[in-house]
Order: C-alpha cells, then sequence, then structure tokens
C-alpha cells in the first residue's frame, strides 16, 4: 500500500470537482491509479489523458510525477505527487490545493 | 499573379526604388518568408563578400511575408526580416508579428531588399503602389514608441504600420532589435543594428489594394478546416487563448527548465513562480485579449494597463500600457535576474521595446552580470563607476536591470559599450578588465545567448540550440514533442516513440532535423509557428497547402511544403558553411554542456554525455556529412540546389 498525492489542473480539476487528493493504492503503477481515478471520476478522466490503446498521453495534456514522465508500468512511489495538467502550462502551487 | 505581390527594391546609396515580379520558378521552391528571404540573402553575398562587416554598407536587410500572412487564413501573419547578424557575425534572421509586414502586401509587395547606406537619416514610406524615401533627421534620437508617434503624426493616419528603431539601433548596438507596431519585435540577431547602419529610421507601410484570390470558395474552405481543426482541442486551445506561451511558467518549473538565476538553477522557488506565472497575470494584470497580428484566430496576447497596486514596484509604473508578456519575456527578463515582480518585468520589457534591444540577449546580459556581481568579479567600485552612483546587481534588482538597458541602448557608459556587441563580448571585456573568468557564466552557442531555459536534460532542445542557423536559437527546431511527451506524434514521424521521451536521447537529432524543416515551411507559408505546433498530428501541412494553393492557384502538396522547408534549411546552412562553420560550432556553451543539472528528474544530465551521438543523428537525418556537419552534394542536388553545390565546392565547404 502506498499512499500519493494527485493534483488537478484545468480540465482535471474539472472532472475531479476538485484540486487535489490523497489517494492510496494497492498497487503502486501509475495504471492503477488512472484505474482508481476512473472508478472515482468516470472512464472520461483516463480517456481525456490516454490513448487506452497505446497508453500515450493524448494531444496536449500530461501528468508528471516530481517531473517525471509517466506511462501506464511507471511505478509510483510513496509520498509521490502526481501532477494532471495542459501541457506546457499551469501549474505549481501544490501546497495550496489541499 | 494571384495570392502572390512583388518585391521591391531599395538602394539607400543611390536613393533608387525598383519593382519586380518575382519569378514562378522561385515561388514554386522557396514559396516566401523567409523561403525567398534566404534565397535572396544568398544572392546578394554572390556579389558581396560574405566575411564583410554586418554593419557595413554591404550588409543587407530583406523583408519579407508569406502568401497566408495577411490574410484572415487563421493562423495569424508573421513577418521574417533576413539579414547577416551583427550579434553573432553569421546568418542573421527575426520573426514578428504586427501588421508592417500584412500592410506591406495589401500595398502589392511580398518582399523588401534594402541595400547600401543612406548620406542621412531617412525612412521608406510605402504607401500602396508609391514609395518614397522621406527625411528622417527629426526622428534620429528618438526611442522606438515616440518615433512611431510622430510619424503617425506626419503622415495623419493613426492606421500606418511601422517597422523601426530605438536609440539602440541607432548607436549600432549588435543586438538591436526591430520594433514593429510598437508592441511586437523581430528581436534576434541585431536587425535593427542593420538598420541603424544603413540610416534607416523606419520602415512604414499603408495597404489598401488587397490581395486577389484565384479560387475564393476554395479559400473558405480552407479557412473553415483550420477552425474545424481547432474546434478539436477545446482543452488546448482554451488554455492557449487565455495564457498563450505564458502559461509555460510554471510548466517549465515542474519539468525544471527555467535557467534560474542564470541558469545556477533549474526551476525558481514556489514564492517566486507564484508572482510570475500565468495565473498571477491573469489574476492581476490582463485587460482584454488581442491577437498580435492581422488574420490569427486564437488571439493568444492581451493588453494591459499597469495600475500601481498590483506589486511592490508596480507603484513607479502606473499608467504604463502594452502588450501581454510572452514566456520569453518572464523568462529572460524575471526567471534569469530573479526579479519576482511581474510589473517591473513588463517594465523592462517596454524599456527592451522603446530602444529596440533584443530580450534573449538583453535579459540573458543581466543575469550575467548578475552572476559576476555574486561571484565578486564585478566590484561595488566597477559598478559605482561605470553608473555614476553606488548600486548593486543583486538578484531581483530590477531598478538596476533598467539602468543597464538604458546604458546599452543609450552606449553612454562603459557599461553600455561593454555589452554592445553580445554578452560573449561582453565577458571577454569583463575578463580583460578584471583577469577573472567570466565567459563560463555566459549562457551561450554560436556566439548568442541562449534564452533562460535550461537544456541539460532536454537532449532535442539542446540539439536546436547547438545546430541553430542562428546563434542557440530555440525556436528553429520548435517542436513540442519532447518536452510534452508526445509519443503518438514520434510514433507518427519516426516509427518509435522515443523523441516523446523527456529526457531520453534517441530519435532527439531526428525529431530537431525535421522540426526545423517544418518550421521553415510555416513561415515561409507566412503564418505563426505556435498553433501548427500545439499538435502537428492535427494542423499539419495539408492545412497550409490547401490554402496556398487556394489564394495562388498554383497546386502546392504537404510534401512540397516540407520540401520548401528542408531547401530553406539547407540555404541557412550554406550562408554559414560560406563563413567556416563546421560541426565544432554546433555546440553550447561551459554551463550547458560541463556543469551537472542541478536538480529535478534530469538530476546529472549535461548535453557533452550525449551530444556526439544527437548530432550524429541529426545530420544523417539532414544529409550531411557527420565528420564535418558540412552538406553534401547529393542531398543539394536532390534539393535542386545545384548552383549552391558549386559555389561551396569552391570554397571547400562542401563533401562530394
Amino acid at each position: 500500500m502506498i499512499e500519493i498525492k494527485a493534483v488537478y489542473h484545468a480540465v482535471f480539476e474539472e472532472l475531479a470537482g476538485r484540486r487535489g487528493e490523497q489517494i492510496a493504492l494497492d498497487q503502486s503503477s501509475f495504471g492503477a491509479l488512472i484505474e482508481q481515478l476512473d472508478l472515482r471520476y468516470g472512464r472520461s478522466f483516463g480517456d481525456t489523458l490516454l490513448d487506452r490503446r497505446t497508453g500515450y498521453f493524448k494531444s496536449g495534456v500530461i501528468a508528471l510525477a516530481n517531473g517525471r514522465q509517466l506511462e501506464p508500468s511507471t511505478a509510483l512511489a510513496d509520498g509521490d505527487e502526481v501532477v494532471f495538467l495542459v501541457a506546457m502550462a499551469g501549474g505549481s502551487a501544490p501546497d495550496a490545493v489541499l | 499573379m494571384f495570392g502572390f505581390g512583388d518585391l521591391l527594391r531599395v538602394d539607400l546609396s543611390t536613393e533608387t526604388i525598383r519593382r519586380e515580379a518575382i519569378p514562378l520558378e522561385m515561388r514554386r521552391r522557396y514559396l516566401g518568408g523567409g523561403g525567398i528571404n534566404g534565397r535572396l540573402l544568398w544572392e546578394h553575398f554572390l556579389d558581396v563578400d560574405p566575411k564583410t562587416d554586418p554593419r557595413g554598407p554591404d550588409n543587407v536587410l530583406i523583408v519579407g511575408l508569406g502568401p497566408l500572412g495577411g490574410t484572415p487564413f487563421g493562423f495569424g501573419s508573421k513577418t521574417k526580416f533576413t539579414f547577416k547578424s551583427p550579434a553573432y557575425g553569421l546568418f542573421g534572421d527575426s520573426v514578428s508579428g504586427a501588421g508592417f509586414g500584412p500592410a506591406m502586401r495589401w500595398a502589392g509587395f511580398d518582399h523588401l531588399v534594402v541595400t547600401g547606406k543612406a548620406t542621412h537619416p531617412v525612412y521608406l514610406w510605402i504607401d500602396d503602389g508609391r514609395v518614397e524615401l522621406r527625411d528622417a533627421r527629426h526622428l534620429w534620437g528618438k526611442n522606438a514608441l515616440e518615433a512611431e508617434h510622430v510619424i503617425k503624426r506626419e503622415l495623419y493616419d493613426e492606421e500606418v504600420h511601422t517597422a523601426l528603431i530605438g536609440r539602440a539601433g541607432e548607436n549600432l548596438v549588435g543586438y538591436a532589435s526591430i520594433t514593429v507596431g510598437g508592441h511586437r519585435a523581430a528581436g534576434r540577431s541585431g536587425g535593427g543594428c542593420v538598420m541603424g547602419s544603413k540610416n534607416l529610421k523606419a520602415l512604414v507601410a499603408r495597404g489598401r489594394t488587397g490581395l486577389p484570390v484565384a479560387d475564393a470558395a476554395a479559400f473558405l474552405a480552407a479557412m473553415d478546416e483550420v477552425q474545424r481543426r481547432i474546434d478539436k482541442l477545446p482543452v488546448v486551445i482554451d488554455n492557449w487563448r487565455r495564457l498563450g506561451t505564458l502559461r509555460s511558467v510554471d510548466f517549465y518549473d515542474l519539468i525544471h527548465c527555467n535557467a534560474y538565476k542564470n541558469g545556477q538553477l533549474s526551476a525558481m522557488p514556489k514564492e517566486a513562480n507564484a508572482k510570475l506565472n500565468g495565473a498571477a497575470y491573469v489574476k492581476d494584470l490582463i485587460g482584454h485579449a488581442v491577437s498580435c497580428s492581422p488574420g490569427c484566430s486564437t488571439a493568444c496576447s492581451a493588453w494591459q494597463r499597469i495600475r500601481g497596486f498590483e506589486s511592490a514596484a508596480a507603484k513607479h509604473f502606473a499608467g504604463e500600457q502594452g502588450p501581454k508578456p510572452e514566456y520569453l519575456t518572464v523568462a529572460s527578463l524575471g526567471v534569469g535576474t530573479d526579479v519576482r515582480d511581474l510589473p517591473a518585468v513588463i517594465h523592462l520589457n517596454r524599456l527592451c521595446f522603446d530602444y529596440g534591444l533584443d530580450l534573449v540577449e538583453m535579459g540573458n546580459g543581466i543575469s550575467f552580470l548578475m552572476e559576476c556581481w555574486e561571484k565578486g568579479i564585478i566590484s561595488a567600485a566597477d559598478l559605482e563607476s561605470w553608473l555614476g552612483e553606488p548600486a548593486n546587481l543583486d538578484w531581483g534588482n530590477w531598478e538596476v536591470a533598467a539602468k543597464v538597458i538604458e546604458a546599452v541602448g543609450n552606449q553612454s557608459n562603459e557599461l553600455g559599450r561593454m555589452l554592445k556587441d553580445n554578452v560573449v563580448g561582453a565577458a571577454r571585456r569583463l575578463e580583460d578588465r578584471t583577469g577573472q573568468a567570466a565567459l563560463k557564466y555566459v549562457n551561450y552557442g554560436k556566439a548568442g545567448a541562449t534564452f533562460s531555459e535550461d537544456p541539460r536534460s532536454f537532449p532535442g532542445w539542446a540539439c536546436n540550440m547547438a545546430v541553430a542557423s542562428r546563434g542557440a536559437d530555440h525556436l528553429k527546431g520548435f517542436a513540442p514533442v519532447e518536452k510534452t511527451g508526445r509519443k503518438d506524434i514520434s510514433t507518427a514521424w519516426f516509427g518509435h516513440p522515443e523523441a516523446g521521451e523527456l529526457h531520453g536521447v534517441a530519435l532527439k537529432g531526428a525529431l530537431s532535423a525535421r522540426a526545423e524543416n517544418v518550421n521553415c515551411a510555416t513561415n515561409a507559408a507566412g503564418v505563426c509557428t505556435f498553433i501548427p505546433t500545439r499538435d502537428s498530428l492535427i494542423f499539419g501541412h495539408d492545412l497550409l497547402a490547401a490554402g496556398v494553393s487556394a489564394l495562388s492557384g498554383i497546386s502546392f502538396s504537404e510534401d512540397d511544403l516540407y520540401n520548401i522547408g528542408e531547401r530553406i534549411c539547407n540555404m541557412e546552412k550554406a550562408f554559414n558553411s560560406r563563413l567556416g562553420l563546421r560541426r565544432s560550432d554546433d555546440a553550447l556553451c561551459d554551463r550547458w554542456m560541463n556543469v551537472p543539472a542541478p536538480d529535478g528528474p534530469g538530476k546529472g544530465m549535461k548535453v557533452a554525455d550525449w551530444l556526439v551521438q544527437v548530432l550524429d543523428e541529426y545530420y544523417a537525418h539532414k544529409g550531411w556529412d557527420k565528420a564535418t556537419g558540412l552538406q553534401r552534394r547529393a542531398k543539394l542536388v536532390e534539393l535542386g540546389l545545384d548552383d549552391v553545390a558549386d559555389v561551396l565546392a569552391a570554397e571547400n565547404a562542401l563533401v562530394d
């Protein structure tokens, strides 16, 4: 079991209805996090971010864990901060959102 | 000819003005904008020694706007200025929005070639088909914003479009820019210096002739298709319309490529970011959205008026109006210098517009001075002797930054003269003066400053900067495939996803090589690079090809445009090869090459570790020789540039 901090910006903030949250994961992969978020907010969350067939980010959106690029098989570590955002756009200030 | 205008030649020495048609064959091979500019530059320097002093009368200023510029196609209008660069001593060019290029086209001219030197300050007045040189002695000594105001008043027309220089250009500062429309700039490479060296204060145009369209229905259909594809990316485009390039401030902190404090770190502290990011601008400063040039349907810029309460420094600039700062503005004048005050950054930006100074070189110069102050290379006594009063170059000191800009623009003291040519030159002069090593604190490539982005953990970005035909430029090979992790674009372009890895090395040379060709074609078509590069799978060059074909009645395919782009890149490369540039020149400064990235996911990476691999791949994709970096005859012949190959061969600058 690990716990990560998810931070949502732009369209992901709209989909989640919040700016961020702590999430506990049984499996420590980015794919497991997306499954969890699909359950919480509907599959439109993952569909907005990823091409399900290839696992690649869709046009103009990205998720980063402490600045690292992610794909579904990427391992996450306890305490990671995963940011969902429009690529080339904001934002930061994650301390203020939780 | 439908969709295309003529070429205007102006010789300032003889005061002759000539109008010429542009041959159809030249259109097919170079299209327009930077393409035809590049060809005209090449031909000029067949008669003139390419090693000529770029500040001398033998240099040339070429202005061009491609066929979709000045039309409502939807991707704006980007005018190219081309010349031999006084800042780098190499190929030089710069791109600007605003209305001068479109007005020139509406007056019937797509390209302008200015040669010689006027006996006294003049400006060029293009009023539809009537063109004349007018006395500008009363404008000499005025900065750009005032000079533009005077010109509009004396022409009794607030709607004329200008491209002019401030005092920096008059004083032959190597990186003097051309201020266009008072709110945009052809910033890089020193076009303003070339104008100043010719006693050419301004270019002014009013165009009411319009542009004949070959197939209006097809052109409208092409415009509709642009809008349809924009509508496919609502998340991206809405964000782009709201923030424009400013949105990169905090994204770049997340991925660690902001060159904070002259590149000593690769991300700002959160409290600094919060003062400079897009959210801060939208919260306190944004007025109304504007497009920077005619024909743009996304309008990523804005207009603001500082009211005086937005920040600690804002009261000093209350009432100042101007365009929204770009990411480049904030990076150059805020991130690199640690000026944590957006109104102060906007004020410094306005000073650069007014004096006519390239933000990249000027901002890098200020950051460099601040690091030299931190390291004890510049003393309090030095600074007081330069400025005539006690001062400090502490990080974030916007007041001293303003004094540096004024000193450079006015060339009024030793500090300004030290920074006259470029930042590399300033470091060498400082080393001579102090006996201490300073060049290692300049971030540059090919004598040009890299703007405040840290490339050490981004091999594609570093390759762009290392190979750029103008000094250390980041835009020639711009493609957000690497930094936004676009493995789908990488797969579409190369059959493999690796170019979409943020910090990976594989395919990054290929990415630079291809993106350069694509971007050259975009400019040759006359439009802004930023929407097409939002997503090259959606905004492919099939859109531009359809628009140009409908406008001109001449069929251009997507492949034709790519070939045109590749031809343009090869012309720029050939120009620099004649000046002696070889593979060893495709490199970056000591900090980027040898000092490991200090933080972030790419911590420990440095350019020297992988540049050889990336360059090998880059040259292979260009069809150039890996050992020397020179072009091969076979590639030039393939592009129909046999005549270029012959010139290079005669000067031992070609591999047969």
